[in-house]
């Protein structure tokens, strides 16, 4: 039994949904269906973990490539992660989109989303990861453009593809670099094997930097947050479990290199900066689903320091419990959003009276964002705390883990407060709510999980550490508590506007982008003026043409002339000379 | 040796047909009678001349007519073309009855160019040939007098200059007669040799003794022109090549460089002057200057390979000049001159469309067409005789070549919306044939490639 | 043994020739001819894997020079076949959606065709040079009448660049043959002799070649034509002369590096030109607005790293490079046949204002997004085996300056989805369609799509056939 064979579901799922018009209805059913064919099918895989497969698929100079595919546990806690995931999103979605126009495209575009996730978490080679890793860039190109009638939604489309598309080729340039170092493609190799030569060292600095912008690291986070203009199953899917983990995954996967190479540096930089930007961002933003985008850009910095330090479970505990939350934290902002109409703002989302059977789910996954104790969340952030070995750093985690309580429970508090008029009400559909639910099961459900992980996955776990542990719980209560004060309790500030970046990193880009133009500009007019002097020398030849057609003007005398001057001409240069 | 007897009793005879029947007919005016007698004379001049030169036959007749493949290719070149040109004129000739008579009286000038045995019958058949192309511009219209003036005046330059130089190789061995080298060196032979190459270059538009060429090209109707550039040009080349490597056989270290450098002028006066005309006839009559110069290339390779080149080229130009021209004729006599006016050609009539764009193709050395495989050998002859330089400006050129013909072509084949134009029966086998042999003998020019060869080795 | 290929190019001549003199037009006829060159080398792939060699073909030609008619089909050139079947089959079948001059039009593409087959596995260089020249002449009809406003100058221009090229590749054939000792012009023996030619004859022809084949695949400076002949080209035209006159370069440089072996010692110039050139290229072509320059352009970045790969000598970077060319040529004539079609539908080239055509012609707009992904290297595409070997051969041969194209790619890739944002998915208002395409345009866009996805999923056929 190939290990591959767990897309195909999804596949014929994607091909109904292309192939079916007129039975709206019917495709997100059968969608549904098929991604849970698909679950039971990974959960099989779990139970009967077949090794490496490898399917010969073309010759590199005597060098077969294959697809393969292997089920190492990191590899199928990922896949599970996205078999588990898949099924509750389309069963969101089936009450979210309603549109019964648009259902073929968007359970292709997601079923198709899905399979690549799939094919990304169990690949062993680097060429099969990079099929799975293109196929997410373009579905999330046109899942986060889904709403193509809405301006915002393909600008922001093409700012996501055009941030993956950087990443997508640094990878690829890492691939070429690495394969002509060490002659395989095979993942596990690779991140084994010693060093060679400083061209590896671009390589691994390649893929660091194409991970990052994966996995919305600063300076290219900016495309996550834009890439809310996307219908929101989208956003749970994209930023809870999958896409912007590929990143991370890569990096974990290939981290003994980047280690032997020294180059942790690098992650433990930008990890920094990216959660602290991102914790600040959604301190100050008032966009319902760009706040937890920027916490999901917190959350994936704080797993490159993870990673930076060497600690490879502490990352993995983290992006295990970060799913379950941050799915749930979306899924109850677009429940929210439907609720009111599909207002954006939280200042103008209206509470608790209109989705009150929200609030018990909600208030978990928040708890556990912020990091209170018997919840998931908790021990993902603990994990990462304890992993950091440098004070400063700590310091820095310390005060984002104390921003993203305060953030989380703000975004929980101000629709709260506001318990607007049960005129105008929408009824939101049942299905939206099963998968919060489950979630939110989930959520504690994973502390479990969490203490089995280390056995699974054949690592050391973190030696628990109880002053870090109770810092963390500290910082998480100062937090929630300074949300109370300042935006349940108080009337006058509605946002507490620290720093708030978005608009200097859009310009940042924008500056990017009219450097080019005009570099390019200037290289037209170069090139033009190339071609005009071309074609003023062709012009030229003509112009010689007609000015020596003056000989001919008819004159019999002339040519005479020219007769016996050219006569003597040849005379005197051949019999003198 | 029966044979051979046999082939120059075919020729002679018809060659004396041809000049009494076709008086005949003038003097009753059968228009009929005298395209008869020229067709099919000058048909069987061609088959047997063509026999005789594949056969290889060699034989002194009557002591001057000298029968050798050389001689023998040279007339069938010459008698197809009057027999194309015989053709074309019949529908478009203002009294065909004289052109025709004119017309197989310069085969007759031809035929004693060909075959001659000392330079003296070079000067009669070449001087012939230019008095009856005055004569012939004269027929056909008043305004042409100034074309038929220019044409005698530059005629009997030309003869007095042959005349001086033959004069002065009286004096040496085998001086006039075109039995094998001139045996004798000294400044009074290459002075010799030069008048003779400057007298010959008035006819063959070698610059800068060709500028009347393209006011008499133009200034006459298209089926004279085609005999100018298709014939006469022809003929020319024929004493050309007969001075130069039979009198000067020995002296090819002098005449090349001469050559040379009068092929480099004249390729690039002819294709720069074509570059800014805006008249068809008129680029065409520059562009017939340029090709001269490209035939110059093999001649001043001066070797066997060099020599067969310059013939399988003045064989192909012939054809697609005299076929150019014929167009060109018949577009004419509808008033359509300039290259605008050559606009939507393609859905006017298809066959003139694309047969003066073969035609134009030929001449620029597209393949493959019969004018490639010529300017391949030429250049081929000339880097094989270390003439490196020649061989790239003779690139040059017929690159520079390719932008005036795309102009005409560009304008055939854009879309214009007009009446079609009707041709004659005649005029049309008369561009077909020349059509056929373009295309047929650029996809297989191995038979000319031969030809050309025997002759030039029957020279040498 | 039938000599399949003289048997091809007879085919199409006599089809040309009854296309050309039928008075009603039978429009199938160049998809025919495109169809039976499909099959035949599809046949000759199928001999060439099986029994490792396809027989080479010789007929006395011009035995005055020793020049033989000879066909030889190596692996290379049956994927160039392959190729350039299917997008002449493409083209005859779809190209057109005006309708118009449907005659002329099909005489050309079968006149063009005969170009294809004969260069691509022609054995000689004389022969070479013949075929080269017969698709220049087709290729310049068709721009010339077929083409829109601007035609009469751009194809005079493209004329004039390409009459350049052959000159200079004309002078390098007598060159060549000259000075060989043997006097031969078959490309295979021309290796083992080309290195007792004297090293400066050497020089010059190499430098003739590279010229005349530079030209043809439009590395910087020579690129010029291109834009101009595109813009101007009909839908059909542009196929073709992106498609496959490109490749005639491309295929030329290919056996220059074969023949030559001073080409080694220029290695590191001509991959500096060619990652320039692919610059340059990507720089340009993000100030185009018109839809068909957009394409034009990108034609020039992807032939450079063509040539990149080209010139870097390696087993994998070679067979990159005709992998590319495969893959190019596909995927350029579909946005070609793309763009066309959409011009048809909103006679309108500017992407400023075409808006909202997945509403119109939802077929064009998946071509286009399959071609663009193609073009930036999408797995599943033909695209992403071509980058990757390319890549990693150049990278064998030059280090990390092979991958500086990628940079290109990525202006490329970048550009390609703003226009496919902008112009193909948004839809601002309801954008009505002036006429819609009929079943002949979108099989032309399931042939050529089908062959890029198919051929990127299973590229082994290929692979093998490269030898690699």
């Amino acid at each position: 039994m190939l290990a591959i064979f767990v897309i195909v579901p999804l596949l014929i799922g994607a091909a109904i949904s292309a192939i079916l018009k007129g039975y709206e209805k019917l495709i997100s059913k059968i969608a549904l269906a098929m991604s849970l064919v698909s679950m039971l099918f990974a959960f099989y895989l779990f139970a009967l973990s077949p090794g490496n497969q490898n399917i010969p698929w073309f010759t590199l100079s005597g060098y077969i490539v294959h697809i393969s595919t292997t089920l190492a546990p990191l590899h199928i806690l990922l896949l599970l992660i996205v078999a588990i995931i898949t099924p509750l999103v389309m069963l969101y979605s089936i009450g979210y989109m309603r549109l019964p126009s648009e259902q073929g495209r968007f359970y292709f575009e997601l079923s198709i989303f899905s399979a690549a996730m799939m094919l990304f978490s169990i690949a062993s080679n680097l060429i099969t990861m990079f099929i799975g890793w293109e196929l997410l860039g373009l579905t999330s190109y046109l899942l986060i453009g889904f709403w193509n009638r809405k301006e915002n939604a393909m600008k922001a489309s093409l700012k996501a593809i055009s941030t993956i598309l950087i990443g997508d080729i640094l990878v690829l340039m890492g691939i070429v670099i690495l394969w002509t170092a060490y002659g395989t493609f095979n993942i596990a190799y690779i991140a084994g094997a010693a060093h060679k030569g400083i061209a590896v060292e671009y390589a691994l600095i390649f893929i660091i930097f194409g991970a990052f912008t994966k996995s919305a690291q600063f300076p290219f986070h900016e495309w996550l947050a834009d890439a809310m203009e996307g219908p929101t199953p989208v956003s749970a899917f994209l930023h809870s479990s999958t896409m912007v983990k590929a990143g991370v995954f890569l990096i974990a996967l290939i981290l003994p290199l980047i280690m032997s190479y020294n180059l942790g540096y690098i992650l433990i930089i930008i990890g920094v900066i990216t959660a602290l930007v991102g914790a600040l961002n959604a301190l100050s933003e008032t966009h319902i689903k760009r706040i937890l985008a920027y916490s999901t850009i917190e959350d994936m910095g704080l797993m490159f320091v993870a990673l930076g330090f060497n600690s490879l479970f502490a990352a993995i505990a983290l992006f295990f419990v970060q799913t379950f939350y941050k799915a749930e934290l979306f899924m109850s902002a677009g429940y929210m959003m439907k609720a009111n109409n599909d207002e954006e703002n939280i200042n103008s989302i209206y509470g608790p009276g209109r989705f009150k059977e929200l609030m018990i789910p909600t208030i978990i996954a928040a708890a556990s964002l912020a990091g209170i104790i018997p919840l998931s969340g908790f021990f993902g952030k603990a994990a990462v705390d304890s992993a950091v070995s440098n004070v400063y750093v700590y310091a820095m985690l310390v005060a984002i883990d104390l921003l993203s309580a305060a953030y989380i429970f703000r975004w929980m508090f101000i629709p709260l407060k506001k318990n607007g008029p049960r005129t105008s009400y929408e009824r939101v559909p049942r299905e939206m709510l099963i998968p919060i639910y489950i979630l939110a099961i989930m959520i504690v459900g994973a502390s479990v999980i969490y203490f089995m992980l280390p056995s699974y996955l054949g690592v050391a776990p973190i030696s628990a550490n109880y002053i870090h542990d109770a810092i963390l719980l500290a910082s998480a209560i100062i937090g929630i508590a300074v949300a109370y004060f300042s935006f349940y309790k108080s009337t006058a500030t509605k946002s507490l506007n620290i720093i708030y970046t978005r608009r200097i990193t859009n310009n940042f880009y924008a500056l990017i982008v009219t450097l080019f133009t005009h570099i390019a500009g200037a290289v037209e007019k170069i090139d033009s003026a190339l071609y005009g002097f071309i074609k003023d020398g062709s012009i030229g030849i003509r112009y010689i043409g007609s000015r020596l057609s003056l000989i001919e003007n008819g004159k019999i005398d002339y040519y005479l002339i020219a007769f016996i001057t050219g006569l003597t001409v040849i005379i005197v240069v051949f019999m003198v000379f | 040796m029966t044979l051979q007897l046999n082939i120059i009793d075919l020729i002679l005879p018809s060659l004396f047909g041809i000049a009494i029947l076709s008086f005949v007919a003038l003097y009753f005016e059968a228009k009929r009678l005298s395209a008869i007698v020229i067709l099919l004379f000058s048909f069987l001049i061609f088959s047997s001349s063509l026999y005789a030169a594949y056969i290889g036959t060699n034989a002194m007749y009557l002591g001057a007519i000298h029968i050798y493949p050389f001689s023998m290719l040279f007339v069938a070149i010459i008698s197809i073309g009057v027999l194309l040109v015989g053709m074309s004129a019949y529908d478009y000739s203002k009294d065909y009855c004289a052109f025709a008579s004119m017309l197989g009286l310069s085969l007759i000038a031809g035929f004693v160019v060909a075959t001659s045995s000392t330079l003296l019958s070079i000067l009669l058949g070449l001087e012939l040939m230019a008095i009856l192309a005055s004569m012939l511009i004269l027929l056909e219209g008043r305004h042409r007098i100034e074309a038929a003036v220019k044409l005698f005046i530059m005629g009997s330059l030309f003869a007095a200059l042959f005349t001086f130089g033959a004069a002065i190789l009286l004096q040496f061995n085998n001086g006039v007669s075109l039995n094998g080298p001139i045996s004798g060196t000294g400044y009074a032979i290459i002075l010799a040799m030069l008048l003779i190459i400057a007298s010959l270059g008035f006819e063959t538009a070698i610059f800068p003794f060709n500028l009347w060429i393209p006011d008499v090209y133009s200034g006459s109707p298209g089926f004279i022109t085609a005999m100018l550039a298709g014939i006469n040009k022809k003929v020319a080349f024929v004493g050309l090549i007969l001075v130069l490597f039979v009198s000067f056989g020995a002296m090819a270290k002098t005449y090349s460089p001469i050559i040379e450098a009068l092929a480099i002028f004249t390729m690039f006066y002819g294709n720069l002057l074509a570059l800014s005309q805006k008249n068809v006839k008129r680029m065409l009559a520059y562009s017939s200057i340029s090709q001269a110069g490209y035939i110059l290339v093999g001649i001043a390779a001066a070797s066997i390979s060099g020599l067969s080149a310059a013939i399988f080229y003045i064989f192909a130009h012939s054809f697609m000049i005299i076929g150019a021209f014929i167009v060109v004729l018949v577009l004419e006599s509808k008033n359509i001159q300039k290259v605008d006016e050559y606009t939507g050609l393609f859905q006017r009539s298809g066959i003139l469309g694309i047969s003066l764009s073969i035609f134009m193709l030929s001449m620029a050395g597209i393949p493959p067409l019969i004018g490639f495989f010529g300017k391949f050998l030429l250049f081929y002859s000339a880097v094989n005789s270390k003439l490196l330089f020649l061989a790239i400006v003779g690139i040059v050129n017929s690159f520079l070549s390719i932008y005036y013909y795309g102009r005409v072509i560009n304008a055939i084949f854009t879309q214009r919306k007009q009446r079609h134009i009707h041709i004659g029966v005649m005029a049309l086998i008369a561009i077909i044939v020349p059509l056929i042999i373009v295309v047929a003998f650029g996809l297989f020019p191995q038979p000319i490639i031969n030809l050309a060869s025997i002759a030039a080795k029957s020279i040498i | 043994m039938i000599p399949i290929i003289l048997f091809l190019i007879a085919l199409c001549a006599i089809l040309m020739i009854i296309n050309a003199l039928m008075k009603s037009n039978f429009r199938l006829l160049p998809a025919i001819s495109a169809l039976a060159g499909l099959l035949v080398s599809i046949y000759a792939a199928i001999v060439y894997l099986y029994s490792g060699s396809v027989p080479v073909e010789n007929f006395a030609y011009i035995p005055y020079l020793n020049i033989p008619l000879s066909f030889n089909l190596s692996g290379i050139s049956i994927v160039l076949l392959i190729m350039s079947s299917i997008v002449l089959l493409a083209a005859s079948i779809a190209g057109n959606p005006e309708r118009e001059h449907t005659k002329l039009s099909g005489t050309m593409i079968l006149l063009f065709q005969i170009a294809s087959i004969g260069l691509f596995s022609a054995n000689n260089l004389f022969v070479f040079f013949i075929f080269w020249d017969i698709g220049v002449i087709a290729m310049f009809v068709m721009i010339n009448v077929l083409g829109s406003a601007n035609r009469r100058s751009a194809s005079i221009n493209f004329l004039v660049y390409e009459i350049f090229a052959s000159s200079m590749l004309l002078l390098a054939i007598i060159l060549l043959y000259t000075y060989t000792p043997t006097h031969t012009l078959q490309i295979g023996s021309i290796a083992s002799l080309a290195s007792q030619i004297p090293p400066r004859i050497q020089l010059y022809i190499f430098i003739l070649f590279f010229v005349a084949f530079m030209t043809n695949i439009l590395i910087y400076p020579m690129h010029f034509w291109l834009p101009d002949a595109h813009a101007e080209a009909s839908t059909q035209g542009s196929m073709l002369l992106s498609g496959i006159l490109t490749k005639f370069g491309g295929y030329g440089m290919f056996l220059l590096f074969l023949m030559m072996p001073i080409a080694r010692e220029y290695a590191y110039i001509i991959a500096a030109l060619a990652i320039f050139s692919s610059i340059w290229g990507a720089l340009i072509l993000i100030r185009q607005t018109d839809i068909k320059r957009i394409v034009a352009y990108s034609t020039i970045v992807e032939m450079a790293i063509i040539l990149m790969a080209i010139s870097s000598y390696s087993n994998i970077g070679e067979a990159g490079a005709i992998f590319g060319m495969l893959s190019h040529g596909l995927t350029v004539s579909l946005m070609f046949l793309t763009a066309g079609t959409i011009k048809y539908i909103f006679s309108e080239r500017n992407t400023t204002r075409l808006r909202g055509i997945l509403l119109s012609t939802p077929a064009s707009t998946y071509a286009f997004i399959i071609a663009a992904l193609s073009m930036i290297g999408f797995p599943l595409t033909t695209g992403f085996i071509t980058d990757i070997l390319i890549f990693i051969g150049s990278f064998q041969a030059f280090g990390l300056y092979a991958l500086i194209p990628l940079i290109a790619i990525l202006i490329v890739g970048i550009f390609m989805y703003a226009l496919i944002s902008k112009s193909f998915l948004y839809v601002k208002e309801s954008s009505d369609a002036g006429a819609y395409i009929g079943k002949r345009e979108t099989l032309g866009y399931y042939i050529i799509a089908g062959a890029i996805i198919l051929i990127g999923i299973v590229p082994l056929i290929i692979i093998n056939l490269l030898g690699l």
